[in-house]
């Protein structure tokens, strides 16, 4: 179903851009063709690492410690975990889900995902570089809580 | 590059469990077929829609569009922009040090990084699709608020800690 939608707007930009602008459709080819280069082998890994950590970790053990029983702790240690790397949303979205469905609950994924996109232990030495270290340890440390308080809050309502 | 090492791992880990462990080495097989079966179409669609978004909108339109606006227009068009831009968030740290020299304030940075990070249009879709359209919408709306809080807090501790610090390297100075 949601494809369709992909697929919908890609014919009407294609269109759009094809009676207007051909020339920006090659961009839109070598755009398309490095994203799909520099991506694709991530999400594999991404998705066999998860195959691998499922048939050997039990759904039991993943919701003993994101699971929806260990309350605020869950959302905490999501966090954490996700700040320590830094990723694509895609990547984020596709690791969210499989912890989702293996009894991570919503608190967890939700601080998860926050984290995991918006910091990383990897990214701050470049944004220190660029933007000094005040303002990076602040946004940091303040991303942070808030990650956790993003899962909370997802917890409640779903 | 690094990528390319964390799949070369995953493989090879992969092929000596199913040497080794060949029950759980041809679950793995299965578990992974069937999670590329499921997302594999959407992710190339994505990937080709992902080609349009970025020819249509490149970061430095929205550097000239936060640049003119201040106020609560720019905090609008910090949201707008930054999840409309595709991408990773590593050419952000440069555009915002550009934007902060030409006096752009700190909680429309924090805002623009953040939302560039997390909520991304051209994802929705994929989205809806891999969490649940509930999951979705809450996401989006507790996530949506919550970065305005973090830009007011984060500019508060900043804009104090960097007085504090030129204000110490003032008496560092005169006594000296």
């Amino acid at each position: 179903m949601v494809e369709l939608v992909y697929l919908t707007l890609l014919l009407i930009f294609t269109g759009y851009f094809y009676f207007n602008d051909r020339k920006k459709l090659t961009d839109v080819g070598i755009y398309s063709k490095k994203i799909t280069v520099s991506l694709t082998p991530y999400v594999l890994a991404i998705m066999l690492t998860a195959s691998i950590v499922n048939a050997y970790i039990s759904k039991d053990s993943i919701a003993l410690v994101l699971g929806e029983n260990n309350g605020i702790l869950s959302p905490i240690v999501a966090a954490l975990f996700g700040s320590f790397f830094e990723g694509p949303t895609v990547i984020a979205f596709v690791l969210g889900a499989s912890l989702l469905l293996n009894g991570a609950s919503t608190a967890a994924v939700g601080a998860f995902i926050s984290s995991f996109s918006m910091v990383g232990l990897v990214a701050i030495s470049l944004e220190k570089k660029e933007l000094g270290s005040i303002f990076t340890i602040t946004r940091f440390i303040m991303t942070l809580t808030m990650a956790v308080v993003i899962g909370c809050i997802m917890g409640v309502v779903i | 590059m690094k990528q390319n090492l964390f799949l070369m791992i995953s493989i090879i880990a992969t092929i000596g469990i199913v040497i080794f462990d060949p029950t759980r080495g041809f679950k793995i097989i299965e578990y992974f077929l069937s999670s590329i079966i499921e997302t594999g179409p959407i992710l190339v669609l994505m990937f080709v829609f992902l080609g349009f978004f970025q020819v249509w909108m490149q970061s430095n339109k929205a550097q000239e569009v936060i640049e003119n606006n201040k106020g609560i227009k720019g905090i609008l068009y910090a949201y707008l922009l930054g999840s409309m831009i595709c991408g990773p968030i590593y050419p952000g740290f440069s555009l915002s040090k550009m934007l902060l020299e030409k006096g752009t304030s700190i909680s429309i940075i924090i805002i623009l990084l953040s939302v560039w990070a997390t909520t991304k249009i051209a994802l929705l879709p994929l989205e809806i699709k891999l969490l649940g359209l509930n999951f979705t919408i809450v996401r989006w709306s507790v996530t949506l608020v919550a970065i305005y809080l973090l830009s007011i807090i984060c500019e508060a501790i900043i804009k104090r800690l960097t007085t504090y610090r030129i204000k110490k390297n003032i008496k560092r100075r005169m006594i000296s």
